[in-house]
């Protein structure tokens, strides 16, 4: 009779687990919170720009965007189109990721750090923290401007 | 005698499971935490690539010493953890003569240099409560290089160990 109990039991928690995994993956893929989207278009645009696809991945970025880099969208999609074809692999690897969103602006705190091997085989590795900011067009979030945090120590 | 890895009463086996990995989590919380490291300005000393332990204990219970290779990070988030060795105490006033280190006017020596490079700075007074803070690889310019002056609450724990 007890085993019969503690079998119920088992089996209706099993039950549970995999309803809420099926609702929380329903959730997730069907209808993601705005949090969700963001992180979703920044991964699209790195594995993008990892796939050296410069036009899809451009089309993350309004038109009038602005970097710490002095780039803008035009420079921007020149200077990846011209060296690009110089890159062998591009590997870029995110942490840390922060956001705020307020209404249809949001901000994204990363910490990113890419490694490149070009052609000649050399080989390159940079790292740094930056500031997206970001803002929804046509129901998609685009990024409008990039900077490098500062570091503080104090 | 011999221990069995797997003993036959698995309540004992999970209870010696998961003693191992709450003893593993409280180190690398409280004691003991690795880094990777990434980038060259510890050089020769830490190559790229290195793996690095910490203790985060050390200034605890002793004082900042100098020439101590020290783990800090960023006061604001996403945090960046450094290493550097450090150079320089809080009020003291440095410099650098012809890649050569003096604290208060007086020569120090630094042993663990393989090259001292060809540095000239006028002297820096370091911040109160503040600690300067340097790599090892002094052949690339001042410039190049990243001399932060560092509060004590930032410093993680002090380097014991890399490979």
């Amino acid at each position: 009779m007890r085993k019969k109990k503690t079998k119920r039991k088992l089996k209706f928690l099993v039950f549970l687990i995999i309803f809420c995994g099926i609702v929380s993956g329903i959730k997730f893929l069907f209808f993601p919170d705005e949090n969700a989207k963001i992180r979703k278009t920044i991964s699209l645009a790195i594995s993008e720009l990892e796939k050296k696809q410069i036009n899809s991945f451009i089309r993350h970025f309004t038109i009038d965007y602005r970097d710490c880099f002095d780039n803008t969208y035009g420079t921007l999609y020149i200077f990846l189109r011209n060296n690009i074809n110089m890159v062998r692999t591009i590997n870029i690897n995110v942490s840390q990721v922060k956001i705020e969103i307020k209404k249809s602006d949001a901000v994204v705190k990363f910490f990113a750090t890419a490694y490149i091997r070009t052609n000649d085989n050399e080989y390159y590795k940079e790292a740094g923290r930056f500031i997206l900011k970001m803002r929804k067009e046509d129901f998609k979030w685009r990024i409008y401007r990039l900077d490098e945090m500062e570091y503080e120590f104090d | 005698m011999r221990i069995k890895i797997f003993p036959e009463n698995y309540k004992i086996a999970i209870i010696r499971t998961s003693a191992i990995i709450v003893l593993l989590v409280v180190i690398r919380f409280f004691f003991i935490q690795w880094f990777r490291i990434f980038g060259m300005s510890m050089e020769p000393t830490i190559h790229d690539g290195s793996i690095v332990l910490v203790n985060k204990i050390a200034y605890k219970f002793h004082n900042v010493e100098r020439g101590d290779i020290v783990v800090f990070r960023t006061s604001n988030r996403p945090y960046v953890y450094f290493v550097k060795r450090i150079l320089a105490f809080p009020g003291e006033k440095l410099e650098f003569r012809k890649g050569r280190l003096f604290i208060n006017g007086i020569e120090m020596p630094e042993p663990y240099l393989k090259e001292c490079g060809y540095w000239n700075v006028r002297p820096i007074i370091i911040k109160e409560n503040h600690y300067f803070v340097c790599g090892d690889n002094r052949t690339t310019s001042w410039e190049s290089h990243f001399h932060p002056q560092i509060s004590k609450k930032n410093i993680v724990g002090k380097l014991i160990g890399f490979k």
